[in-house]
């Protein structure tokens, strides 16, 4: 096993890649394709408090303690599949344990023949063209570390592939479950491709299995939604007080598709999503909403990218918070609007209630407009629970601590409600209201 | 059922009640008038058990209790119901999910169950029938994007539902047109009865022709500085407050 102190040993990481860079998969083409995000991995440096887009995130406390370099085999038959299967989604659940995916638990075979899900390994043996074809396509120019790190030496992951057409009427639920007996390093890339005219809705959950040690997961999700494709992506982290992940999602929409995301966060230390859509055709829409519930001394950055390259294009951001005690929470709003982009519409809001002096809220917007022809806004709100309807409630005989829950649930549904999954809806409304109670 | 004696009570510094003092027996309703600033409703607020008031002075027995050592909640749940002037707007919290939890907290106080959904349902059809409080309000937000009259039917309704043995309205028909008042005072007039009592605070007399009070009380300085039968309210509405004010520094 390798172990590997990060802040000033980048070596010991540049050993790693070349030890293992032969054994990932992916032909020449993707290796080199590897070695390139590598490079630039190596350039980047993990971020620092001076890079501006991790400000408020800074990563230099993640790596105090020594990260161990391996995936982790243990304890994955015993894990209770059964459980997550039952008390979630009604879907087609796959289950990946350190972002290695167990067959025998998972359901696979979606549709027909046409589509699948598989591993990277077998998408990069069995389906060489479309995995040369995808695989790190949209990583290219993006200069975050943890997504060129993550390009580079990921083995585990899935390929979903939706073929022109398809109509997958049950949602897919990809249940990450995630287990270490030491600080583990994580890599989980996964890329889903939705063909023109397809339909498919994804549940991505993230826990910590019970007894999990640290570890930092660090994955990223590449999804290419075809001409008048619809999509719903949604994500919920669950994980453990000592869980760090790094969740990167690199959307591309051609024109007229839909794509829906949701990232619900409870529970996890430290977390980072970074969400960047390439609106890329015209008459695309694109729904990006999240909630965080955070307590203790958790930190949730949500960062957000819209690019709106093309005219007549749609998109909306909802993003609410609601910190306890020391946790401390970050919104990061940036759209651009192309020359071309006329007739954009984009709009974005962040609400977030602050339940206690040392909870800390930023929200920084940032529209960047180089189209005349547009209707852009965005709204920001941070405040405390609302004194007077605590009152209100209280004097038709609700205890406070039931009439805070009420109004603390109320602000938390809002976000919920878009969700288009009924049985995942009712599971969250069910996990939120146990949140306040 | 209530009794307030030399009540004196002020926000911040500024003392609002200064001796104030009433007696509500069973089944009566008592209006309580005067000008801007007299009191009238921090008089219900303080009542209400609302935290911002400081109580600095007296007593008020409520169904032999101590109301004001009571919390806000614990005088609902006792039967004391407010209905407020400026109804606040919830977002996101159904009515129907509003009731549904103040009774069940209320029945739990008085060591009774929660009620069926089957009876739960009944009742809600049975009391929004009572103010033509349309179904669908039933089902959205509390008061969210209700009209002025909306909200007041709304406290009438909420009032309905939780069966209070004294109800005090602060200013109900502020903001009402004409139909809206008599729905209100409809619903009212159907829940008076020989153990309910109302505390009816108003600017106007206008409201009293629906509501017949057996006393009307003028307050003034946080006073109750006149007392009558219904017919004072008459005299008010053609005099003036100023004939009372007048009265009230002569006697100085």
């Amino acid at each position: 096993m390798n172990t590997v102190s990060i802040t000033n040993e980048l070596q010991t990481i540049v050993d790693i890649f070349e030890s293992s860079i032969d054994n990932l998969p992916g032909d020449a083409i993707t290796k080199a394709n590897r070695r390139e995000a590598f490079n630039k991995f190596m350039d980047l440096g993990f971020p620092t408090k001076s890079n501006e887009e991790y400000k408020y995130s800074t990563t230099e406390k993640l790596f105090k303690d020594e990260l161990h370099w391996t995936s982790n085999k243990q304890n994955k038959l015993h894990i209770d599949y059964d459980f997550y299967r039952n008390n979630n989604t009604d879907a087609n659940h796959v289950f990946l344990v350190n972002g290695e995916l167990i067959h025998e638990e998972s359901e696979l075979n979606i549709l027909n023949d046409d589509c699948f899900i598989c591993d990277l390994k077998t998408a990069a043996t069995k389906y060489n063209s479309l995995f040369e074809k995808y695989y790190a396509a949209q990583i290219r120019n993006f200069k975050d570390a943890f997504a060129q790190l993550n390009t580079a030496l990921a083995s585990n992951g899935l390929f979903i592939y939706i073929a022109p057409n398809a109509q997958v009427q049950k949602p897919i639920q990809i249940n990450n479950i995630c287990t270490s007996n030491a600080y583990q390093m994580l890599q989980v890339h996964h890329v889903i491709v939705a063909e023109k005219f397809s339909n498919v809705s994804m549940v991505e959950t993230f826990f910590s299995e019970k007894n999990s040690e640290a570890y930092l997961l660090n994955t990223l999700s590449e999804v290419y939604v075809g001409q008048n494709a619809f999509v719903n992506y949604y994500k919920l982290q669950s994980e453990n007080d000592t869980a760090i992940h790094i969740n990167t999602t690199q959307v591309i929409q051609s024109q007229q598709s839909h794509f829906d995301t949701n990232t619900i966060t409870l529970g996890g230390k430290w977390l980072r999503n970074n969400l960047n859509i390439v609106l890329n055709g015209i008459q695309c829409v694109s729904h990006l909403n999240g909630l965080q519930l955070l307590n203790k001394q958790q930190h949730v950055d949500n960062h957000t990218l819209v690019d709106h390259q093309m005219p007549h294009c749609e998109s909306n951001q909802l993003y609410k918070g609601i910190l306890k005690d020391k946790s401390t929470g970050v919104f990061n709003g940036k759209i651009f609007v192309r020359k071309d982009a006329q007739k954009t519409n984009a709009y974005q809001s962040s609400k977030n209630m602050l339940l206690s002096d040392d909870a800390t809220m930023n929200t920084k917007p940032q529209l960047e407009i180089y189209a005349d022809d547009v209707k852009c806004s965005h709204g920001s709100s941070t405040g405390q629970i609302d004194e007077n309807a605590v009152f209100y409630l209280r004097a038709r005989g609700i205890s406070p601590d039931s009439a805070k829950a009420l109004l603390m649930c109320a602000f938390a549904m809002d976000v919920i409600h878009t969700i288009k999954i009924d049985s995942y809806k009712n599971y969250l409304g069910g996990l939120i209201e146990k949140c306040f109670k | 059922m209530i009794s307030i004696k030399n009540l004196k009570a002020g926000i911040e510094d500024k003392e609002i009640l200064r001796g104030f003092n009433l007696e509500v027996k069973p089944g009566e309703v008592h209006a309580i008038m005067g000008p801007n600033g007299s009191g009238k409703s921090t008089l219900a607020s303080v009542l209400a058990g609302k935290e911002d008031y400081n109580v600095t002075e007296g007593t008020v027995i409520f169904n032999e209790k101590d109301l004001l050592e009571m919390s806000a909640e614990d005088r609902a749940r006792e039967g004391l119901f407010l209905a407020f002037q400026y109804p606040v707007e919830i977002p996101g919290v159904s009515n129907i999910n509003f009731l549904k939890t103040a009774l069940a907290e209320i029945r739990n106080y008085k060591g009774l169950p929660p009620l069926e959904a089957k009876d739960f349902l009944k009742l809600v059809k049975e009391k929004q029938a009572m103010v033509e409080l349309q179904g669908s309000l039933a089902n959205r937000s509390v008061n969210e994007g209700f009209s002025g009259g909306e909200k007041k039917r709304n406290e009438i309704f909420q009032m309905a539902m939780l069966e209070p043995t004294l109800a005090i309205l602060d200013e109900t028909d502020s903001g009402l047109d004409i139909d809206a008042l008599r729905i209100v005072a409809n619903g009212v007039n159907q829940l008076r009865n020989k153990e309910r009592s109302f505390i009816v605070i108003t600017h106007y007399q206008r409201l009293l022709d629906y509501i017949v009070p057996d006393f009307v009380h003028v307050m003034y300085n946080g006073q109750i500085v006149k007392s009558g039968p219904k017919e004072l309210a008459l005299e008010l509405e053609e005099k003036g407050y100023d004939w009372i004010k007048k009265e009230m520094e002569t006697a100085v």
